[in-house]
């Protein structure tokens, strides 16, 4: 019964993504058929590559150069990310200290203020900051929601760090370099990684906050595929190729985290942002 | 170094980081729905006249009853479901655990362009139906994207938010302790009892920290309801976005207004829940 209910919910998450493939893939899907009517191979002498991967593929669509935005953002709010939150999560998961629930409740602020009101504030006070625009404008923008995410789990990460053995790496002579070098980070890198990686997934995803403070210049795929959809018309090959794209990112972090990183981490109520 | 000193330095680039991008992202747009917009050629501050807009017109009552009936349905089902799911997943990972979690792994456009090739006019859904013969155009499937009745928006929500709260039950229920549940049963209580008296206490802290970000979330989203939603369910955040990109800047303000609205509104509703959850759940308080 749990078998049937939990199999049940996998096919319903991964099966849905078929229609996206096959919807990428034809070249004529014309009502009433399930499948196409005529499927991109069939029509190779016309097209070299699939429609909507063509138009992914040629400059024209932009797409590339958004999925590099998307690339460089991530990684620079993933490292600028963790170069904030780590030294909090630190001090948040060692430290007892006057108004610690104060600073926990502000740094777990952003996952209940809506997004979009955050981008709207954001769009006036980019432009008197000078970064409205800029690469570096929405990189911060996106740092905002990844911040509460990465204080949690870094903070979990260092929980489970044994500090009675930095302890022992000092009687035994070691330097601060040391004990972070040879004892800090191989123990706690694999949850690190794990954070980061999710970092760099909720930066790829971010949609509101990336076209309001970009203002045009932050084109990432998730906004070119926000741009093309709604309006209740059916998927369109493009469409169903950039959120193939968007897709990967994730898959590949699940693979990542399930087999490569199965048995040192621990993300036990780590999961924070959806 | 001082403990003292280490805290702060530790703290310090987090919350400056915060100040400077959230702190300033706020006060600068609670001034300006007070009136404060020299950008936008309104010098008005302080005047509360964009909120009494919010609070007179009939467009955003609309808008924040719609806000509601996407988002508690959405959040309810979800919980519902994502708690069943996290009770039905097994302590050791398997293959079917880990393709439950795919939906938390994608964006939510992603999730709208699901939405779109199922259950659009012409979609896979309406195509099948056409298969088995129930229908013969694609008008004879009720409009499910961009109806009124919002079944997109939700089935969207629900399938994207499922393993969100499953995952976090799941992860609270490998913590527990399972002898109370052996002892339960040793005493005699049925499954459905231990799932009652045992299992869902056990777990509630998980479905209560789950229910909270997923409200917050569902009352405050933008791209689900903005591409779904067919421009006839606009929700608080919906009509926030549309009069901030109306051509008209001096009505900028006015957007600012529905947006901090809003925002009091969800920060109200999860104080709620959480009150709520102290007074009736004894016991979940302080997580």
């Amino acid at each position: 019964m749990a078998r049937v209910w939990r199999w049940g919910w996998a096919l319903g998450a991964t099966l849905p993504f078929a229609a996206l493939v096959v919807a990428s893939l034809a070249f004529r899907w014309s009502w009433p058929d399930l499948l196409p009517t005529e499927w991109w191979w069939e029509a190779r002498r016309t097209v070299r590559l699939p429609i909507g991967w063509d138009y992914v593929a040629s400059s024209a669509s932009r797409a590339l150069p958004a999925l590099l935005t998307s690339v460089t953002v991530a990684t620079a709010v993933t490292a600028l990310g963790l170069v904030v939150a780590w030294p909090a999560a630190r001090v948040i998961a060692h430290e007892r200290f006057r108004g610690r629930q104060a600073v926990e409740l502000a740094l777990l602020a952003p996952l209940v203020v809506p997004e979009l009101a955050v981008a709207l504030g954001l769009a006036v006070s980019a432009v008197q900051l000078g970064v409205a625009g800029t690469w570096w404008g929405v990189v911060a923008a996106h740092v905002v929601p990844t911040l509460p995410y990465l204080v949690r789990t870094l903070a979990a990460v260092e929980q489970g760090f044994d500090r009675d053995l930095a302890d022992a790496a000092r009687v035994h002579g070691a330097d601060a370099w040391a004990v972070f070098w040879f004892l800090r980070l191989p123990l706690l890198a694999p949850g690190v990684a794990a954070a980061a990686l999710f970092a760099f997934l909720l930066s790829t995803h971010l949609v509101v906050l990336t076209v309001l403070v970009g203002q045009g210049r932050g084109e990432t795929t998730a906004v070119q595929l926000f741009a093309r959809l709604g309006g209740g018309a059916a998927l369109d090959p493009v469409s169903a190729a950039l959120a193939l794209l968007l897709t990967l990112p994730g898959v590949l972090l699940l693979v990542v985290l399930d087999g490569v990183l199965r048995r040192r981490v621990d993300l036990r109520g780590a999961v924070l942002r959806m | 170094m001082s403990r003292r000193w280490r805290v702060a330095l530790g703290l310090a680039p987090a919350l400056a980081l915060l100040a400077t991008v959230f702190g300033t992202a706020l006060f600068g747009s609670l001034a300006q729905s007070l009136g404060h917009a020299p950008a936008y050629g309104v010098e008005a501050f302080p005047t509360l006249r964009y909120y009494r807009a919010v609070f007179t017109e009939a467009g955003v009552a609309a808008a924040a009853a719609r806000t509601l009936t996407t988002a508690l349905p959405a959040t309810i089902l979800g919980l519902v479901l994502g708690a069943a799911l996290g009770l039905a997943l097994p302590a050791r990972r398997d293959l079917a655990a880990s393709l439950v979690q795919v939906p938390l792994l994608v964006p939510y456009v992603v999730a709208v362009a699901l939405a779109t090739v199922w259950l659009a006019g012409g979609g896979v859904l309406a195509r099948a139906l056409a298969a088995l013969g129930l229908i013969e155009v694609p008008h004879d499937l009720p409009r499910l994207l961009d109806g009124a009745a919002g079944v997109g928006v939700l089935v969207t929500f629900v399938w994207k938010q499922v393993p969100f709260t499953a995952l976090l039950v799941a992860a609270v229920r490998a913590g527990a302790d399972p002898r109370l549940a052996e002892v339960a049963h040793v005493f005699g209580a049925t499954p459905l009892q231990r799932l009652r008296y045992v299992t869902l206490p056990q777990v509630m802290p998980a479905v209560l920290a789950a229910a909270v970000i997923t409200l917050a979330y569902n009352l405050g989203a933008l791209e689900v309801p903005l591409l779904l939603g067919g421009g006839v369910r606009d929700t608080l955040a919906v009509s926030a976005w549309r009069v901030y990109a109306d051509p008209d800047l001096t009505q900028r303000p006015q957007a600012l207004a529905i947006a901090w609205s809003l925002t009091a509104g969800v920060v109200i509703a999860v104080a709620g829940l959480l009150v709520a959850a102290r007074r009736w759940l004894p016991g979940v308080a302080g997580r």
